[in-house]
């Protein structure tokens, strides 16, 4: 281990013209972090369902609004046969999709590592209306791999879990658990890349194609 | 990198010659400039934004070593390891170090600046390990072996036609031999080639648009997904970070992504921003089972106790590239470095010297379109201008310059001896000219003249004429 | 006799003109515009003879030494006037945002600068904004389009005064130049250390101003106003280049900026 970072420190605390700080300021300090105050958050007048739909399908997601989870099977082999996909998709192990009823034409697989199948179903803690957004956490059930190495990718996620605004995940993602999560992943659209001539082209890395299921 | 900012003006020139380069650069004012200004006229919060971004990164900057102290517990305390590096040097290292020691043989890249700051690549291999970038545009440089251009969109220079001959050239050898001209199939054809590294990799390494104090969190932000896939598929993942990206919490950070994308490309949000805390925890799905992170200082505590500190505030947006005149006339590479327009200007002398860089201090206008811009409020006018001080004291600018100032001050401040001068030299002129009205060559004016004709003055001066008005009244 | 101008004001402050070097020795007829303006607009106007140069030259190449010793100069002959006005958002802007800037350090001359820098403007700005000028009595028969300069646009916030002021003016069209708040590429010593730059830059500004259609155009810089009518001239086109003052003092008939007797 090299000096630098009693180097480093020691340089900031002169640069700053002071030492190290004293007990009650960095007590200070970590009350704001404590804190964790919110700033001044965009408004919008749009209801929080509509104003996600919409900036979705502006990022060329698509999207469905189901009345029933009970709807979710015939949704999902109603989109893969109108993308032209066999039916066959991996579905994240959490509890929400496990009780989805497929019909039996789709066959459903659970993730594998080193598993490449085209399509994928998970669902999303949250949905974030101010910017079209979708909060995945990664967990035993919800492997990472899943939002970004098929093609397709199927959200699913109910009314209920819809908030305003990114700070509003924040204060959830606070009260649900103990430790962050490894990786929390803000989905707002497929994967896209316009390197080639300024020009957008999908599918650069991550999934091309992004279905998003609201239910409720 | 190696920089050849010393030679921005002959760059710059051949530049200007270029049509394709020139193209390139006029989509920048229809694209991005184009796409912020819409976002600044749908958010009627914009201005409010900046501002509390600016005090809550000056907050932050004032209390750096408090704030990296807690982002490094907490990264500890979720698993991960904190190196800390004061020079590229001791960076690289340190980087070479965790894969050796990982038994690592692949490593694939997401895009980070700081990466190429430290000249990681070329390090990575000369140590024998296979490097691949993953973000296109840096993919596509790599092949080409060119540097970025721009720090968001590095192969904006590269045409249609340049990034098919690379593909076809260089993907042969995995089995891909048609030559593809259509864009969706390029892309397409970089996903499978790269989809293949991504799997095989044993160390990703991204950087951080963001590190969170409160969490010991780095947040990448893409629109591709490579970050992503560069964070969860390897083993090992290597985060390369400044010491200047820390900030309190994740609700500071929420702000700032607000105008990150705005200010950058013209996106509220880009398809994926991601907030990665450490290895993965025992009962993951996936992720990797080493987390590290390096921070590196190299010279921001040095700029942090200077008139510099606000070029610390930089989020890496880009914004002032793409509004600033002369960038958009020569493109980044003519800057020499890893940093090109108002930012390059301010960074590069600071991290690679002002005698190599001494002219982008001085490519500029001073006009301030990029101060306006700027999503963080940096003055960057005048921290280019303080830049030419410390060349003016220390003797760099050019002899002919000084000499020149002194003497033109020497005489403004002797008004009578000045006006004495001026009425004769300016009469003469202007009877020299009277004729065309401008002159196509002046002698000591050869910078002028080569580009434009030089007006005639109207003859006498003003203050000879008013004198001569007002005893003309008396 | 000139008329006044149609402004609500009765006072008559005293202003010192600031002439600006480039208009004392390029083209005195601005600073005779500006005398007059300021004139029609109830001030008595005084041009103090020890005035050369703000020092912005000497600031934007990093000589704060001499800089500081021709501010002094300018504190030194101006402080006494109610106002200080000059026809040039640069130099003005050197005076109102940087003379502070220089001397931050300097608690004897701090509080003389702050002064003198709240006091100190932009000849169209101060007509209007601190004048209440509505309109101007002038005729100019042309299409003409206006240069936003980057210190008048950025440093002082002018925008919308002198548009207010030529749309006063009988018989002038003004045409908006497309990019207008892109630089000119002047920049003081910039146009000489880096000319083919500098020289596409103004080929730019030369060509939005042809694809305005406008035959006149406007400024309120002369650094600007002589860059671009030098690449018009080079570039062999006939629009004719005026100082804004000079327009709307109905002293535009003279020959405009690089034209010649042919």
């Amino acid at each position: 281990m090299n000096g630098a970072r009693e180097q480093i420190l020691t340089q900031i605390r002169s640069a700053l013209g002071r030492a190290e700080l004293d007990s009650a300021r960095t007590e200070e300090l970590r009350q704001r972090i404590a804190r964790h105050p919110r700033h001044i958050e965009p408004a919008f007048d749009e209801p929080a369902p509509l104003r996600f739909r919409q900036k979705l399908e502006a990022a060329q997601a698509s999207f469905a609004a189901l009345d029933s989870l009970a709807q979710v099977g015939s949704e999902v082999e109603a989109y893969l046969d109108q993308a032209g996909l066999a039916k066959r998709l991996v579905v994240a192990g959490d509890e929400l999709l496990q009780s989805i009823d497929w019909p039996a034409s789709i066959d459903v697989r659970p993730w594998v590592a080193g598993s490449d199948e085209r399509v994928s179903l998970t669902s999303a803690r949250l949905g974030i209306a101010e910017t079209g957004t979708l909060m995945l956490l990664s967990g035993e059930n919800n492997p990472t791999s899943l939002n970004f190495l098929p093609d397709y990718h199927v959200v699913v996620l109910t009314a209920d879990q819809l908030v305003l605004r990114m700070e509003d995940a924040w204060d959830s993602l606070r009260s649900c658990c103990v430790e962050m999560p490894r990786t929390v992943n803000f989905i707002s659209g497929p994967s896209k890349t316009a390197d080639v001539e300024q020009t957008v082209e999908y599918g650069a890395h991550g999934p091309r194609c992004l279905h998003v299921i609201l239910v409720g | 990198m190696q920089p050849d900012s010393r030679h921005f003006k002959a760059n710059a020139e051949a530049a200007l010659r270029e049509p394709r380069l020139q193209a390139a650069l006029k989509q920048l004012e229809l694209g991005f400039v184009a796409g912020r200004q819409r976002c600044y006229e749908a958010l009627p919060e914009f201005e409010s934004l900046r501002d509390r971004a600016r005090d809550i990164l000056d907050h932050t900057l004032e209390n750096l070593d408090a704030y990296l102290l807690e982002y490094e517990s907490r990264v500890i305390a979720s698993g991960g390891q904190v190196h800390w590096a004061s020079t590229p040097q001791q960076a690289r290292a340190i980087v070479i170090d965790i894969c050796r020691a990982a038994k690592a043989r692949t490593v694939i890249r997401g895009k980070s600046m700081v990466g190429e700051e430290i000249g990681i690549n070329d390090a990575l291999e000369a140590a024998g390990f296979e490097v691949t970038e993953t973000d296109l545009g840096e993919y596509i440089l790599q092949l080409a072996e060119e540097p970025p251009s721009h720090i968001v969109a590095p192969a904006i220079h590269k045409t249609k036609e340049e990034i098919s001959d690379l593909f076809f050239e260089h993907h042969r050898k995995l089995g891909f031999t048609q030559r593809q001209t259509d864009r969706g199939a390029l892309v397409a054809e970089a996903r499978q080639v790269l989809r293949e590294k991504f799997l095989g990799a044993d160390v990703g390494m991204t950087g951080a648009n963001f590190l969170i104090a409160e969490t010991g969190s780095n947040v990448i932000v893409t629109n591709e997904g490579n970050g992503d896939l560069s964070s969860t598929l390897p083993r090992v993942q290597i985060v390369t970070a400044a010491i200047d990206k820390v900030v309190p919490t994740l609700e500071d950070a929420s702000l700032l992504l607000r105008l990150l994308g705005r200010s950058a490309t013209g996106q509220e949000i880009t398809a994926y921003t991601t907030f990665t805390t450490g290895p993965k925890r025992a009962g993951d799905a996936d992720g990797p089972d080493e987390y590290h992170v390096v921070l590196i200082d190299n010279h921001r505590s040095e700029m942090l106790g200077s008139e510099l500190r606000p070029m610390l505030r930089c989020i890496r947006c880009g914004a002032c590239m793409n509004h600033c005149p002369v960038y958009g006339r020569v493109g980044g590479h003519a800057y020499g470095w890893v940093y090109p327009g108002p930012m390059g200007s301010v960074l590069t002398p600071i991290m690679v010297g002002l005698d190599e860089a001494g002219h982008l201090p001085n490519a500029c206008t001073l006009n301030g379109r990029c101060e306006t811009v700027c999503p963080v409020k940096i003055p960057l006018p005048t921290l280019l201008r303080s830049l030419r001080s410390r060349q003016h004291l220390q003797r760099q600018n050019s002899r002919l310059a000084r000499i020149a100032l002194s003497l033109w001050t020497w005489v403004a401040l002797r008004p009578r001896l000045y006006q004495a001068l001026t009425r004769p030299a300016m009469s003469l002129l202007s009877q020299l000219g009277a004729k065309s009205g401008s002159f196509r060559r002046m002698p000591l004016a050869s910078g002028w003249t080569r580009v434009r004709d030089l007006p005639a003055p109207q003859g006498s001066t003003f203050q000879a004429r008013w004198q001569q008005q007002q005893r003309g009244r008396k | 006799m000139a008329s006044t101008l149609i402004s609500d004001k009765t006072d008559s402050p005293s202003v010192g003109l600031f002439v600006t070097c480039l208009v004392d020795l390029y083209r005195p007829s601005v600073g005779f515009a500006a005398v007059e303006l300021l004139q029609r607009a109830g001030c008595r106007v005084t041009v103090p003879r020890a005035q050369t140069c703000c020092g912005q030259p000497a600031f934007n190449s990093g000589d704060d030494r001499h800089a500081r010793q021709l501010a002094i100069q300018v504190l030194d002959a101006f402080e006494e006037f109610d106002y200080v006005v000059g026809p040039s958002g640069s130099c003005i802007g050197t005076i109102r945002c940087h003379y502070p800037e220089m001397f931050a350090d300097d608690s004897r001359l701090l509080p003389r600068f702050e002064a003198l820098c709240a006091k100190s403007h932009e000849l169209i700005s101060f007509l209007v904004d601190v004048r209440g000028v509505e309109a101007v009595e002038a005729s100019f028969d042309h299409c003409v389009t206006y240069h936003d300069s980057c210190s008048a646009l950025r440093e002082l916030g002018i925008k919308a005064q002198p548009r207010k002021l030529l749309a006063s003016v009988t018989g002038l069209r003004l045409n908006e130049l497309q990019g207008t708040d892109i630089c000119c590429g002047f920049g003081g010593t910039f146009c000489v250390k880096y000319p083919e730059i500098s020289g596409r830059m103004a080929a730019d500004k030369v060509a939005a101003v042809e694809a305005s259609g406008a035959d006149t155009l406007l400024a309120g810089d002369l650094g600007c106003l002589l860059n671009l009518a030098g690449k018009l001239r080079r570039e062999g086109k006939s629009t004719r280049v005026y100082h804004v003052a000079e327009v709307l003092a109905n002293m535009a008939d003279g020959k405009s900026i690089g034209e010649g007797d042919d």
